[in-house]
């Protein structure tokens, strides 16, 4: 800690190198520079602006893409519950309609072991493996399911139509 | 703390006054461009800190809270761009093979309005640069600004006994090394 009274006597004892340290101070500047001081700071401020607003729009942009991808994974898996919540939906107007929608949608031509199924051109890929994967599984689905030989041979009779 | 004038033109300012800020820039300039000047030693870093100081001012007034005086807040600014450019300009030194201050000694060339006053600038400089950067904060806010401790304490954020030990180093220096 610095004594006060040693400060101030170093501080007299300073004294003409200080004042002499002052005169070198007193010079004058141009009135030119102080005059272009206010313009210059405007436009720099407007280029600082101008380079905000780019720097924010790419900013906007990145995220925007970066946010694209980071729902890829999760739009893909929305897609294909979508494709599900189809087929499952199909799968139950089936069960339900019975024969109509095999009528109006999927022709099955059966012979004992093969199976040969017809679907519509605008159905996706995904729904035509579901139903044909259902198909060969099930042996009895759709057309043969709780069917009398009379109907089966009727439902034959509508598929040949 | 603040006075009416400075009162009168932060409010001016606040108020959507576009043209207060035209006046702050012209009661102020000097006192920021001959502040970083020393403390830079150079015209070129002194305008670059000056710039950059009256855009702190035009984005931050909003934010000055009267507590201290204007003045004071604005020397913060000043104070903290000067060192800013400083350490800057170390970086520089360490990663550049051209001379930097030959170019920075050129681009004074044309700002002073005499050769003379051009040469007791740099003389001047040549004093402050033998201060350490904590002696030479002090003895420029003490000699030239003519601050009090407390203010010099409010803008570095140092306690009044470490500047009053920093400024009585910085005598004892400038005494020892004399001037030519």
């Amino acid at each position: 800690m610095i004594n006060d009274n040693e400060l101030n006597k170093t501080e007299l004892e300073a004294a003409p190198i200080l004042d002499k340290i002052k005169s070198l101070n007193e010079v004058k500047i141009k009135d030119a520079y102080f005059n272009n001081m206010i313009p210059l700071v405007h436009i720099r401020m407007s280029k600082k602006k101008s380079r905000l607003k780019i720097f924010s729009a790419a900013a906007y942009a990145l995220s925007f893409i970066v946010t694209i991808f980071a729902m890829l994974p999760l739009l893909s898996s929305l897609d294909n519950k979508e494709q599900n919540s189809i087929a499952e939906s199909m799968n139950e107007t089936v069960l339900s309609s019975g024969l109509n929608i095999v009528d109006e949608a999927i022709y099955v031509n059966r012979s004992d072991k093969n199976i040969e199924i017809d679907f519509p051109d605008d159905w996706e890929d995904a729904i035509k493996e579901y139903y044909a994967n259902e198909i060969n599984q099930s042996p009895s689905y759709f057309v043969y399911q709780d069917l009398s030989s009379e109907e089966i041979e009727a439902v034959y009779k509508r598929l040949e139509k | 703390m603040v006075n009416d004038k400075d009162f009168d033109l932060i409010n001016r300012f606040r108020s959507g006054d576009e043209s207060a800020f035209n006046d702050i820039v012209r009661e102020y300039q000097k006192i920021i461009y001959w502040h970083a000047l020393r403390m830079t030693g150079n015209h070129m870093d002194a305008d670059e800190v000056t710039q950059q100081v009256l855009i702190v001012i035009y984005q931050k007034i909003s934010s000055f809270n009267f507590k201290s005086s204007f003045a004071t807040w604005i020397y913060s600014i000043v104070h903290t761009r000067s060192l800013n450019q400083i350490r800057k300009n170390k970086l520089k030194k360490i990663f550049s093979f051209d001379d930097i201050n030959e170019d920075k000694l050129l681009s004074s060339n044309n700002i002073f309005e005499s050769f003379e006053d051009k040469e007791k600038i740099e003389k001047l400089n040549k004093v402050l640069e033998t201060l350490p950067i904590k002696q030479k904060e002090v003895f420029i806010m003490r000699i030239f600004d003519q601050l009090t401790y407390e203010e010099i304490s409010k803008i570095t954020g140092k306690s009044v006994g470490g500047l009053k030990a920093n400024y009585f180093h910085a005598l004892k220096k400038i005494m020892e090394a004399g001037i030519d």
